[in-house]
């Protein structure tokens, strides 16, 4: 192989140095059976794309088992604010009632 | 070509599934994790691809309220696949291939009955595939098999276009060398 047909075989289409390839191509047989060889390669390559895989069943019942049990998590951790909220609520009216009647108390016995 | 009747049905799951329906939800994962254990095994080989797919579906159904249906959600999942497909090969060559499945009490080894049926005989290309390193085989997959751009291989495994193009064309000539070894 001489010295254009491997730097033809080396550069990557669409990129500096490709123009030089495609000319030499156009001129060399050796190089335009390259080409074609490269051209079954990607036809079988796109010919993968119709191939499908039977995915394991248990991927589906894993996932929402998961699914299941993040949902439960979230929810918990949903009521555990609400809890935790309800009872700092809860707190916050409590001392505002005792210092509102520690206030009213106060008031009552200055006036 | 989808009909536009299975397309619009599809809408309604997605819609469904965004608002946390999870009965949608299992609709969708019938519907499409075949496809994308196809992908993930095609860029991770057969025994990681259930734990890609499962990953891959579950960060699925934690992004759904983000998918704003600007791709296609089959597309949109494969992307997902990608990036799953690609945190697990990072995992797994630090050597700490954790299973992403949490049940101990299952064997989750797949077993050849799970390992996915080949409906073709390409045998000698899906093995040169196999043989390539991590990056050339994600770029020729996405790109050959999958008829991603340039562009959008390169956005999703986060390399230059550039550098898309030249991992490629190296991809390809490996490929034939391997092809014409065998032959
Ligand atoms: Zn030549």
């Amino acid at each position: 192989m001489n010295i254009a047909c491997r730097l033809t075989a080396t550069i990557p289409e669409d990129l500096p140095g490709s123009r030089f390839a495609q000319l030499h191509r156009s001129t060399c047989l050796k190089c335009q059976a390259e080409e074609a060889r490269q051209r079954a390669l990607l036809r079988e390559l796109a010919a993968l794309r119709s191939e499908h895989l039977v995915a394991p069943p248990m991927v589906h019942a894993r996932v929402m088992a998961r699914l299941g049990r993040q949902d439960e998590q979230a929810r918990l951790s949903r009521s555990g604010w609400r809890v935790v909220g309800g009872s700092i609520a809860a707190t916050a009216i409590g001392a505002a009632a005792v210092f509102g009647g520690m206030a009213r108390r106060r008031a009552r016995v200055s006036g | 070509m989808i009909p536009p009747q299975v397309q619009s049905d599809e809408r309604t799951l997605v819609e469904r599934a965004r608002s946390g329906d999870q009965a949608a939800f299992s609709e969708l994962v019938w519907r499409h994790q075949d496809a994308m254990f196809t992908l993930a095994t095609r860029l991770v080989g057969p025994d990681l691809a259930p734990d890609v797919t499962q990953e891959a579906l579950l960060r699925a159904w934690r992004a759904l309220p983000k998918f704003r249906g600007e791709a296609r959600f089959s597309t949109w999942l494969h992307r997902i696949t990608v990036n799953a497909a690609w945190t697990q090969r990072k995992r797994a060559a630090r050597h700490e291939a954790v299973p992403l499945i949490e049940d101990t009490h299952e064997d989750t080894a797949p077993g050849p009955e799970f390992a996915g049926e080949m409906v073709d005989v390409r045998a000698g290309l899906r093995e040169a595939i196999e043989s390539l390193s991590d990056g050339q085989r994600a770029v020729v997959v996405l790109r050959d098999v999958y008829g991603w751009t340039n562009q959008e291989v390169a956005d999703e495994l986060d390399i230059t276009r550039t550098t898309a193009k030249v991992r490629l064309h190296r991809a390809r000539m490996k490929l034939r060398e391997i092809l014409e070894e065998a032959s």
